[in-house]
């Protein structure tokens, strides 16, 4: 996978091109507006992480120039700046997501490669909590191979909560994807049909925690 | 205020007292003159008299005499108000007829020339004329004096005052009614004026209308708006470093914060790797306290809602901001429960601000609530949009309690953890919003709670008149 790394601090970019180099990517550096646009036009790129205060032409330039002649190169802005404007003004210019500095490790590996994924048109076509592996296409889940008994309904469920393991998923947000196609899923029946699909995978070590005021959250079990 | 000078009174006062002492030096003036129209009326009345008794007087025997019916005396004697005496002598003195009592002046030597004289009757004071008549027949001439009380004359020279006197009083009363009412519709747009300048947020820059203010007043508010506009310029600036700094200091932070991370992956030995978690954590130390000062300083050059505040709703804000740290409170073996109304609580407010403030409330009550298993986020919309976050903690010990919202002040400042500065920002935010912030804790909450409250609408003009 090729990068571009659009960054004028040394200190960082090299940072970054070790550590990106080491998880895997093929990085390239440009420490300048100008040439990260020159870079852009002289080959693909997988995704092009962009700084927006740089020398010669600024971040909001490159992207907006790039988007003009059509390419469609992910980007994910790296913003040291925390003004909203700024990060609404970079999603507007066509942006795919940003990242304020300083920013984790983690975190800027995982959502590069979420970019690449999505962009590559294969996103998410498996899901995984812990050792349950959720399969989207075949609408199926299975625990270290074997296969578990869902009902649609259930499935459904787990597929939305799932997507976000470890992270909360807001009720109403719940209940609006699923009562599109499934005209007897409210408000009022969600936590039935929650508490169902924890009794299922509790014996597997995956737990459902009900978050008082902000909705469900999936993930592996405590010890 | 009260101690203040008052435009009406003082103006009300330069204006009276000159006008007061303009009628008071009027009165004096018209009264000589009426006093002097009323005399030279009756002191021919008086001449007239004398000169008529002189002709009565006859020569009896060489001897001046002045005979008069009764009824003729009574006639020359009536008068309505005043008390009329003459006295009709011989140049050597020897009374003639008349009132001996009577002390009358030496008159002019000149035969039927008056002269006029003041003096005392009976303890009352008269005014009479004295002249020298010589009667045919009679050698030596008589002194005939005629004089009377002054009752008439003061009533016609009070009434001549009063007709001078009373409009001119009148004219004085209306002028200061006029005055008044009419300073105080000047005034009225200064009320006007005041009113823009207390429906200005705290932090609004904006020069104030200048629409119906007296020229008199438009300077004050012309060069209100210039200091107004030096601030803004000022803040602008400010802001400008603080967003340049953020972007300078973040950079360097984010490129310590990854060489560490990387490091950490790296396989080292075991001494070394336990420098590199005290390393990781100074540096976390450092890029929170970053991240803090310039939240801090972000949130004290919040100073143009216009700019940058926009209809937020609070529910959706720590909706939000509960869920990103979610993951942290279960790490950390908490419950967050965010308790709100189903329908928006909105406010006028900066949504990264707002963000900032409850995740510092969250971040606090994670460091400091210690054992306790839930962090609660209270929203409410009544009386006035408001945000509580309560934790079931240790709670603060009362001497910390007034210091908490001070910069740098931590209640365990041995602990190594936090940068002191969490409440102080909670405190800068909802101040820059125009809110309140207090914090109760055990014996009366079981626990701690931080509650901010928000104003809902701008003043009303109610509460400015009150003030």
């Amino acid at each position: 996978m090729r990068l571009l790394l659009v960054e004028d601090d040394p200190d960082l970019a090299d940072g970054l091109a070790a550590a990106l180099a080491r998880a895997g990517f093929s990085v390239d550096r440009v420490a300048d507006g100008k040439s990260a646009a020159d870079a852009l036009d002289s080959q693909p790129y997988d995704l092009m992480l962009l700084d927006l205060g740089l020398p010669l032409m600024d971040g909001f330039e490159v992207l907006r120039s790039a988007r003009a002649r059509k390419l469609t190169v992910p980007v994910l802005i790296l913003t040291a700046r925390d003004a909203l404007e700024d990060r609404v003004r970079g999603l507007d210019l066509g942006a795919d997501d940003y990242l304020t500095k300083p920013f984790e490790l983690a975190e800027l590996e995982a959502r590069a490669r979420a970019l690449i994924r999505r962009s590559a048109g294969h996103a998410a076509p498996e899901l995984r909590v812990g050792e349950l592996t959720i399969d989207i296409r075949a609408r199926a889940a299975r625990h270290r191979g074997e296969p578990v008994n869902l009902s649609p309904r259930d499935f459904a469920v787990l597929e939305i909560l799932a997507a976000k393991p470890g992270q909360v998923v807001a009720k109403d947000r719940l209940v609006n994807s699923i009562s599109t196609w499934d005209k007897d899923f409210s408000e009022n029946s969600a936590e039935v049909y929650v508490h169902r699909l924890r009794k299922k995978l509790g014996p597997l070590g995956i737990e459902i925690v009900t978050m008082r005021g902000f909705g469900y959250l999936i993930r592996v079990a405590p010890q | 205020m009260s101690r203040a000078p008052s435009l009406r009174r003082r103006l009300l006062a330069r204006l009276a007292i000159p006008l007061l002492a303009l009628i008071a030096a009027d009165a004096g003036l018209s009264y000589v003159f009426a006093l002097r129209f009323a005399n030279s009326a009756y002191d021919h009345w008086l001449l007239d008299s004398a000169r008529s008794l002189g002709a009565q007087v006859k020569a009896e025997g060489g001897q001046a005499t002045l005979r008069l019916p009764k009824e003729a005396l009574e006639v020359f004697e009536w008068d309505e108000r005043d008390r009329i005496v003459y006295k009709v002598s011989s140049e050597a003195g020897e009374l003639i007829i008349g009132q001996r009592s009577l002390a009358v002046p030496e008159p002019p030597r000149e035969l039927q020339h008056p002269a006029f004289f003041e003096g005392e009757f009976e303890r009352e004071t008269i005014r009479g004329v004295v002249i020298r008549a010589k009667p045919s027949g009679i050698h030596e001439p008589v002194v005939i004096a005629v004089a009377e009380t002054l009752h008439k004359r003061n009533s016609l020279a009070a009434e001549i005052l009063a007709i001078v006197l009373v409009p001119q009083v009148l004219l004085l009363l209306a002028a200061a009614l006029l005055i008044w009412s009419g300073i105080t519709a000047g005034l009225r747009s200064l009320v006007h004026v005041s009113l823009d300048l207390a429906r200005k947020d705290h932090r609004d820059l904006s020069p104030v209308p200048m629409r119906d203010v007296p020229q008199e007043v438009q300077p004050i508010i012309a060069r209100t708006n210039e200091l107004f506009g030096r601030l803004a310029e000022a803040m602008h600036a400010q802001r400008k470093f603080i967003a340049d700094a953020a972007h300078q200091l973040r950079t360097p932070l984010s490129a310590l914060k990854l060489q560490i991370e990387s490091l950490e992956r790296e396989r080292l030995p075991e001494e070394i790797r336990s420098r590199i978690v005290s390393l990781k954590h100074a540096g976390g130390r450092a890029i929170h306290l970053a991240q803090q000062l310039l939240t801090l300083a972000r949130a004290e050059s919040e100073f143009d809602p216009q700019r940058s505040f926009a209809d937020v709703d609070l529910v959706g804000v720590a909706r939000d901001v509960g869920e990103q740290w979610i993951p942290k409170a279960l790490e950390a073996g908490v419950e967050l429960v965010l308790d709100a109304p189903d329908s928006p609580v909105n406010l006028r407010g900066d949504p990264t601000l707002l963000s900032e403030l409850v995740s510092n409330l969250i971040d606090n009550a994670l460091r400091h609530g210690r054992d306790t298993r839930t962090i609660t986020l209270r929203i409410s919309g009544t009386p006035r949009p408001s945000l509580a976050v309560e934790d079931a903690g240790p709670g603060i010990p009362p001497q910390a309690k007034d210091r908490v919202f001070d910069r740098f002040y931590r209640v365990d400042a041995r602990s190594g953890e936090g940068t002191g500065l969490g409440l102080a920002i909670v405190k800068e935010i909802v101040s820059a919003h125009g809110g309140t912030v207090s914090i109760e804790t055990r014996p009366q909450f079981a626990g701690t709670r931080v509650h901010a409250v928000f104003p809902g609408t701008a003043p009303s003009l109610q509460s400015l008149r009150e003030q």
